[in-house]
């Protein structure tokens, strides 16, 4: 909802309210359960009046409100352009699109002399002021996602388990060949125990930035300009490699499952479950 | 408090107001409308100022849910964000943290240098000592330079003059004059770092975790002790660290997937300020 709108609301709340207060009074002393009504009326009006301030997106749903559950909006909360290069969201008649752009910062607190570390955090706090329009600068600590390591590590585990199961059927299997199995199936079996058990974690440093169109492609271009500008201030101040994050990888940073994998989650549960935990 | 909340409070307690002024003819009817008046006012007030506390009990005692977007739940007690996928249960949640209208490094006229030195090492102290997912996030944009340097020469002129009549006065009063020195200081700290170079900035800043489990209470105990975890961490930076509720929740989701305009962002720094 956008102001106009809330001001529309709130004008006719208002009014609604001061017209009955009027109704009321003219209503003769002796229709008091009238005048008691009338004036509820009134009171409500004012209340709502005020709600349209803040809680103005609830009103229409929770009037179809079911099972106590209001919904503002079944749709996805966004969907990713053909380009990769932003999310679009669609509220009512605006469109908006946001785009994301990676800081790499490879440097650490360890390395650096009083000096640097000044330097490092007065830059920071000049980036945060080179953009006049609202940016969001975000350092997202998450889970890496080792799924498909432990998938290969699991397959070279079944392959050298099958070789050694053949080996040891085999009555003519070279002992030594057999040790050398067994030492790979054992190398294997370990890797992938210590790979599941650490929670290996990555930190990412991001900005964001939205811009509004009256059509998709517009919306996408003016972030897309908006979000180099960025990239190159922030590559000017920071003197590192800003650029556009695109496609699938802009979901580690909106997506709740994206930042805890499900390697990670089954770690969680068993850490959970442990008798020791 | 912004103009926009000061004329909503201002014209819904009119109207209760005349309610209440036209209520005297009724007799008993007439009484219970007062008081139907009065506790308009009442909840109108604790909507302004504490609708975060007011809201979610409303919402829990009735077991109201909301659905910010397909696969998305806000529970009832306002204050964290489900989302169900493939049988685990993702709850998020948010710590506001420094929600004050901010002034980057300018706030006070003593050398700061030793706790921007010591920044970046408690930073990495800080993220080392997590083990589970977090985002630490702010939106910033700077202001008008121009206009804000008006605004603060304004604001300096109208003190030195109070601070002058306070000084002429037969029995100026000691405590008054000296706090009126400090905010004069302070006022001209920010005016000299402009000079230097630095930009106004308007921020917001907000920690945001995310925890899972097998069934909703199992993820929502998670991130509790999860925010708990982070409130003890972050503390190190001198940072008001509260967990989020109320509609708050709602924007701080939005903001996932759009960054408020200036005028929306404008609002929000009125309102903390």
């Amino acid at each position: 909802m956008n102001s106009q709108s809330q001001m529309l609301v709130f004008a006719i709340a208002v009014g609604v309210g001061i017209v009955c207060v009027v109704i009321m009074s003219f209503i003769p002393s002796g229709f008091a359960p009238l005048a008691l009504i009338v004036a509820i009326m009134a009171l409500l009006s004012g209340m709502i009046a005020f709600a349209t301030k803040d809680y103005l997106f609830l009103f229409e749903p929770i009037t179809k409100m079911k099972h106590m559950n209001i919904v503002v909006d079944e749709n996805e909360p966004y969907y990713m352009t053909p380009s990769g290069s932003a999310i679009v969201v669609r509220r009512n008649n605006d469109i908006f699109a946001t785009s994301f752009v990676k800081i790499p910062i490879y440097s650490t607190a360890t390395e650096m002399d009083d000096d640097q570390k000044y330097n490092f955090a007065t830059l920071f706090a000049r980036l945060v002021s080179i953009s006049k329009t609202p940016m969001r600068l975000s350092s997202q600590l998450h889970s890496i996602n080792k799924d498909d390591y432990i998938a290969r590590i699991n397959a070279k585990l079944s392959e050298s388990e099958g070789r050694y199961n053949t080996l040891q059927v085999d009555k003519n299997a070279d002992p030594k060949a057999l040790d050398r199995v067994k030492g790979e199936v054992t190398m294997w079996r370990n890797l992938l125990d210590n790979v599941s058990r650490s929670n290996s974690q990555q930190l990412e440093v991001y900005a964001s930035i939205s811009a509004s169109g009256n059509s998709e492609d517009e919306a996408v271009n003016l972030v897309t300009i908006k979000a180099e500008e960025i990239a190159a201030g922030i590559s000017t101040t920071l003197g590192v490699a800003a650029s556009m994050i695109t496609g699938n990888e802009i979901l580690i940073f909106i997506e709740p499952d994206r930042m805890i994998p499900p390697a990670t989650i089954s770690e969680v549960m068993k850490y959970k479950t442990s008798p020791a935990s | 408090m912004d103009e926009t909340t000061i004329i909503s409070i201002a014209a819904s307690i009119l109207v209760a107001i005349l309610v209440f002024t036209a209520s005297s003819r009724f007799g008993i009817f007439g009484i219970i409308i007062d008081m139907l008046a009065g506790l308009t006012v009442i909840l109108i007030l604790l909507l302004a100022f504490a609708d975060f506390l007011l809201v979610p009990v409303i919402t829990r005692l009735l077991g109201i849910t909301i659905t910010p977007a397909k696969n998305f739940t806000i529970t009832s007690s306002q204050d964290s964000v489900i989302k169900y996928s493939n049988g685990i249960y993702y709850a998020t949640g948010y710590l506001t943290a420094n929600v004050y209208n901010y002034i980057f490094t300018a706030e006070r006229s003593i050398d700061d240098r030793p706790e921007l030195v010591a920044a970046p090492e408690k930073w990495e102290k800080a993220i080392m000592n997590l083990k589970f997912p977090f985002k630490f996030n702010l939106i910033a944009a700077s202001e008008d330079i121009q206009k804000y340097r008006d605004e603060l020469e304004t604001k300096r002129g109208l003190l030195e003059f109070q601070y002058s009549k306070e000084m002429q006065s037969t029995n100026p009063n000691p405590m008054g004059l000296e706090n009126m020195q400090r905010e004069i200081n302070v006022i001209q700290t920010r005016i000299d770092k402009i000079g230097e170079g630095e930009k106004p900035v308007n921020s917001i800043m907000y920690l945001e975790s995310t925890a899972v489990g097998v069934s909703l209470k199992d993820a929502q105990d998670a991130l509790t002790n999860q925010l708990s975890e982070l409130q003890t961490v972050f503390n190190v930076f001198d940072l008001s660290l509260i967990r989020v509720t109320g509609r708050e929740v709602y924007s701080l989701f939005s903001f996932n997937y759009i960054i408020p305009d200036e005028k929306e962002m404008f609002a929000i720094f009125n309102t903390q300020n």
